[in-house]
């Protein structure tokens, strides 16, 4: 079996039916590509078969597939009955003769693979696709129906950030390269570790970003993340942003959204996983202070604290407008003598005199008022933002289980109120099986979580291995290894690991 | 064995025009190739441009078999000048039976308290191997095609770096020779640019390779093992100081021994006193020398001035390799294995820039590093910042003279001071002292120039004259073993409470391992600053004080 883990374009047509056993294609809505398979279509979906299993995927998840050997009618009416007596059979919602079917059967699976074919071509960085739009440059290798929600959701940010922030530019387009995947992304945009996207400042100019199936949410965001950069830059082309406010307004940024029937672009929505960091240091007694927060220079806590102190700033008016006029002010204000060159023939601020140029552009002249602005803050942050999704439970969930030390009770707890919210995300189901297979009185909740997992992704071979170790667990080694065994046919690569022993 | 050869003697009876017509048949441009590189294992020869030099291969490399560096440097304009970048070859073995292996884990009791686990993931093939180990720039397939070359199958790459480069846009011309059990994939790396003047040779070298006998048995798994990352709770600190010895000895020798033996022929080896020395400077040992000379008389200060830190242990003999220039050395340490190098050794190049200053600097660090890894590593890591960075950044200045070192002050560090002197924002030695991490690195540069500046006073300035101060360091390192000694015992007797049961135990729990973490550190700097100035009086730390910014102001 051969995976591609990139998009089809492929709008979903009439199944095809003429492929040769083991030679079916499968393509999922995600992006993924699966060729060289064994496919039966059932009631609902596809059956794909495997030496150690057959696994069901439902047609929700399906952009695409191609199926031998279904192609047979079972007439059900007196006249479909009629027909088929004649010799006729229904295709495409025409009775014809068999060999004009297979004609056209043969023709549209030819059309069809060489869409496919296209595809895979298409999911190469040397034959990536390439549209200009207004404001934008693109270059991607991801299939188009998902990347025109993107560039439309780009195009809206531009223009609403640009009249918000009296942004009048010139500028060329700029690039933006949006990648298949992370692999795609590290290898050909030349990063690595853990950069999800970079905005590169320096001439030329360009937008690096990947397409993370799993989490479009995170892809949007460190879109509007990066993106904020290059907006921010657009304020004065030879400034550079100091870290905070830099960082901070491109999270704030980072959580937008758009509508695309009513046109409306709504920006400074929570970060939840910004949140739920702010508050694992809350649990921990640690609250961030106003003057280290906006002095200390290229700290972490500016994508967290400094998140939630532009949301705090920007939600209110009078605060609101202090804020903007600081931000503008660090670039344009003939005022601020403290500018210092930053390389590449551009200028910065230093930290240290971000908080100077802070506290008189807020109007806070002593003490007191620092720590009265503070004060309202962290009030702020205690009462005001709140998680609101499922996805803001998950990410809390997965952050209190992987905690050092772990919080196992209030991630099990966080998982069940994202899952009772409405979650699909199957890792959700998956880590919190996890948690109960760690309480060995709980592996019957933990293998029904692990079928959730199963039902919502039937692909992702992960679940198989450990619903397989939870059964070898609870006695049934035989199963058990059966579902180890389909992981590795479903995955070879990544479980090489020989997990035998497990089960002896 | 692998050899390299010049064309034989006998072309030149062709006379010229009898070997260009046969340079031409054989597809090569006249003056493309000047030397084979044969290599009767693997079973293959090449062609490899003229003058270019042989670079040998790190003693840990694994998939590289063999590496070359052109003779000039390219640079790209576009519009301005990026760094030159010299243009290079490698070989890349990828032998079947360890690609289609897979990644295997093992895991070894060697006894009660000793268990070996190691994860082996070897690279499946040339692009796998490239995602793992390219690090100038994103890169991609540009083209790709197959081919036979002298009856032999081979995929030929056209690979384009073009993002997040140093050098400016690159050109990766890879071809992959498929032989019984092994891909061989010669890579040629040059900057775009160059490419138009280097193509015909490179491309010559290409078409030249042969297949030739293997002469030295099978190739397999145990002559290409794959990257290896292994994870033991080996407890050498259970050892006695004797018996680390033997082990270190016998790893030193092997390894000295692999070393020479992994030498081109035209670079230099010679041992001396404690140091293996490995020399392409090309200057009859002279660069070598004087960086042997630094790293001498500061490995014997070392000794000199912490006498009692891991008293009795051996430590490893470092190896010194001296490279021609920093072209080099930079295609040396390029390859399956990164930056890294083996832990004793120093790879460094003949500095002709600021007087060979960096380089010294260099080699005087990674002695630094080899001494105190060997005998006190947990003491090294437990340094607090202001002894750490004060103790690295004298270490960087030091300077051999005659018998003995110098350590003269940094300019930079004192005009620093001078400056925040003048601004009344200077720490006094006590607070910096008693600094942690996170407060030290708070105040920007200014608590690295007061530590060099504190720790230099106390080791090479008036402090190391004073009765009271002279032996400040050594008792707080002395302090700081017995303290974090405690602190261990402390943390392995101790039975910690039982788990939570409810969530708000479970955060009460969380909130105070935080605190507990967070304190541990400031409790153990206040814990050795109490043994180490426990007799200290207000008075003494008063006249400390002006002894200090006296001599640094």
């Amino acid at each position: 079996m051969i995976v591609w883990s990139w998009m089809l374009s492929l709008l979903a047509l009439t199944p095809l039916s003429v492929a040769e056993d083991g030679e079916d294609i499968l393509c999922l809505k995600d992006g993924r590509i699966y060729e060289q398979l064994t496919l039966e279509r059932v009631d609902g979906g596809v059956r794909a078969k495997f030496e150690n299993g057959n696994v069901f995927v439902p047609s929700r998840l399906i952009l695409e597939s191609i199926v031998s050997g279904d192609t047979e009618f079972s007439p059900e009416t007196e006249e479909e009955k009629e027909m088929v007596e004649k010799g006729l059979v229904l295709y495409e919602g025409e009775w014809m003769r068999p060999n004009k079917r297979d004609r056209l059967l043969s023709k549209r699976l030819e059309e069809r693979k060489e869409a496919i074919e296209a595809m895979k071509e298409h999911s190469l960085w040397r034959n990536r696709y390439k549209e200009n739009t207004s404001h934008f440059r693109w270059e991607y290798t991801i299939p188009e129906h998902i990347f025109e929600s993107y560039r439309d959701l780009m195009e809206a940010y531009f223009v609403d950030f640009a009249k918000k922030w009296k942004i009048q530019t010139n500028a060329a387009p700029l690039v933006v390269c949006f990648y298949g995947d992370r692999e795609a992304f590290h290898q050909i945009g030349g990063v690595g570790g853990g950069i999800i996207g970079y905005f590169r400042y320096v001439e030329p100019w360009e937008l690096n970003i990947f397409y993370d199936r799993t989490d479009p949410e995170l892809t949007q965001g460190v879109m509007f993340h990066e993106a904020n950069h290059y907006l921010q830059k657009l304020i004065d082309v030879r400034f550079k942003y100091p870290h905070f406010p830099g960082e901070s307004l491109a999270e704030y940024y980072g959580a937008s959204t758009y509508d695309p029937k009513k046109k409306k672009f709504e920006s400074g929505l929570i970060q939840e996983g910004r949140l739920i960091e702010i508050q694992t240091d809350i649990a921990g007694g640690e609250m961030m202070s106003l003057e280290k927060l906006v002095s200390t220079d290229r700290m972490y806590e500016h994508y967290t604290w400094g998140w939630a102190l532009a949301h705090f700033l920007m939600s209110d008016r009078k605060h609101e407008k202090a804020f903007t006029n600081f931000f503008l002010g660090l670039a344009h204000d003939k005022a601020l003598k403290d500018r210092v060159p930053h390389g590449a023939g551009l200028h910065t601020v230093e930290q240290d005199k971000v908080w100077e140029y802070f506290r008189a552009k807020m109007g806070l002249r002593d003490d007191d008022d620092v720590k009265e602005l503070e004060e309202e803050w962290h009030g702020y942050i205690q009462e005001k933002l709140q998680l609101v999704s499922s996805a803001g439970y998950e990410k809390a969930a997965f952050a209190a289980a992987s905690t050092y030390p772990a919080r196992p009770i209030k991630a099990k707890r966080l998982f069940q109120e994202a899952i009772e919210k409405g979650s699909q995300n199957p890792l959700t189901f998956h880590r919190y099986a996890e948690l109960l297979y760690d309480e060995r009185e709980s592996l019957d909740e933990a293998l029904k979580l692990w079928d959730q997992a199963i039902a919502l992704d039937p692909l992702n071979a992960t679940f198989y291995a450990a619903k397989g170790k939870a059964l070898a667990r609870k006695g049934m080694k035989e199963e058990g290894k059966k579902l180890v065994a389909l992981a590795k046919e479903l995955d070879p690569e990544f479980f090489q690991i020989d997990l035998s022993s497990l089960f002896d | 064995m692998i050899t390299t050869r010049n064309i034989p003697g006998s072309l030149r009876l062709l006379g010229k025009a009898g070997l260009l017509t046969l340079l031409l048949a054989l597809g090569l441009a006249p003056s493309a190739l000047a030397q084979y590189h044969e290599d009767n294992k693997y079973g293959y020869k090449i062609g490899i441009p003229r003058d270019w030099q042989e670079i040998p291969l790190k003693v840990d490399e694994s998939w590289i078999i063999a590496k070359y560096l052109g003779d000039r440097g390219f640079t790209h304009r576009d519009p301005k000048d990026f760094p030159e970048h010299k243009p290079d070859m490698q070989v890349i073995a990828f032998v079947e039976r360890v690609t289609d292996g897979g990644p295997e884990v093992e895991a070894e009791k060697k006894s009660d308290d000793e268990i070996v686990i190691k994860l082996t993931n070897p690279y499946k093939d040339y692009p796998d191997y490239l995602r793992r180990t390219f690090t100038e720039g994103g890169w991609y397939e540009h083209g790709r095609e197959e081919r036979e070359v002298n009856g032999v199958s081979v995929t030929c790459l056209d690979i384009k770096v073009e993002k997040l480069t140093t050098y400016g846009p690159m050109r990766l011309i890879t071809w992959i020779y498929h032989l019984e059990g092994v891909d061989l994939a010669v890579q040629f790396q040059c900057i775009e640019q160059a490419y138009p003047k280097l193509g015909g040779a490179i491309l010559g070298s290409l078409k030249s390779f042969r297949e030739i006998e293997r002469t030295q048995g099978p190739i397999g798994p145990g002559e290409v093992t794959g990257s290896t990352i292994r994870f033991s709770n080996v407890k050498m600190d259970k050892m006695t100081p004797d018996q680390r010895r033997i082990q270190r000895i016998d790893a030193e020798k092997a390894l000295h021994e692999k070393m020479k033996e992994r030498l081109p022929s035209d670079w230099q080896a010679i041992e001396v006193g404690n140091f293996l020395l490995l020399d392409h400077a090309g200057d009859r040992f002279s660069f070598a020398k004087k960086i042997l000379t630094q790293a001498q008389a500061v490995m014997g200060w070392l000794e000199k001035t912490f006498p009692e830190v891991g008293e009795g242990e051996y430590v490893r003999s470092p190896i010194i390799r001296v490279c021609k220039d920093i072209d080099e050395e930079r295609a040396f340490r390029k390859g399956s294995d990164g930056w890294g190098g083996m832990s004793t050794e120093i790879v460094t190049h003949k500095d002709t820039g600021f007087g060979g200053d960096y380089e010294m600097r260099w080699v005087n660090m990674r002695i630094m590093e080899i001494w105190f890894q060997d005998r006190d590593r947990e003491l090294y890591w437990a340094l607090p910042p202001w002894l750490g960075s004060g103790l690295t950044q004298l270490i960087y200045g030091a300077k051999a003279r005659g018998r003995g070192i110098q350590f003269p002050p940094d300019a930079y560090d004192r005009v620093e001071l001078k400056v925040a002197a003048q601004k009344r924002e200077l720490t006094s030695p006590l607070e910096l002292m008693k600094m942690d991490s996170s407060a030290f690195n708070d105040s920007g540069s200014i608590n690295s120039a007061m530590a060099a500046e504190l720790v230099r006073f106390l080791v090479a300035g008036p402090g190391a004259k004073n009765r009271q101060t002279k032996d400040i360091i050594s008792n707080y390192m002395a302090n700081l073993k017995a303290v974090i000694t405690e602190y261990e015992e402390k943390d392995e007797s101790k039975d910690d409470s039982s788990d939570p049961m409810t969530e708000e135990e479970e955060e009460e729990h969380f909130r105070k391992q935080r605190e507990k973490w967070q304190k541990r550190r400031q409790e153990v700097l206040d814990a050795v600053f109490e043994k180490t100035f426990a007799d200290w009086s207000e008075q003494d730390w008063k006249r400390f004080e002006q002894a200090y910014f006296k001599s640094v102001l």
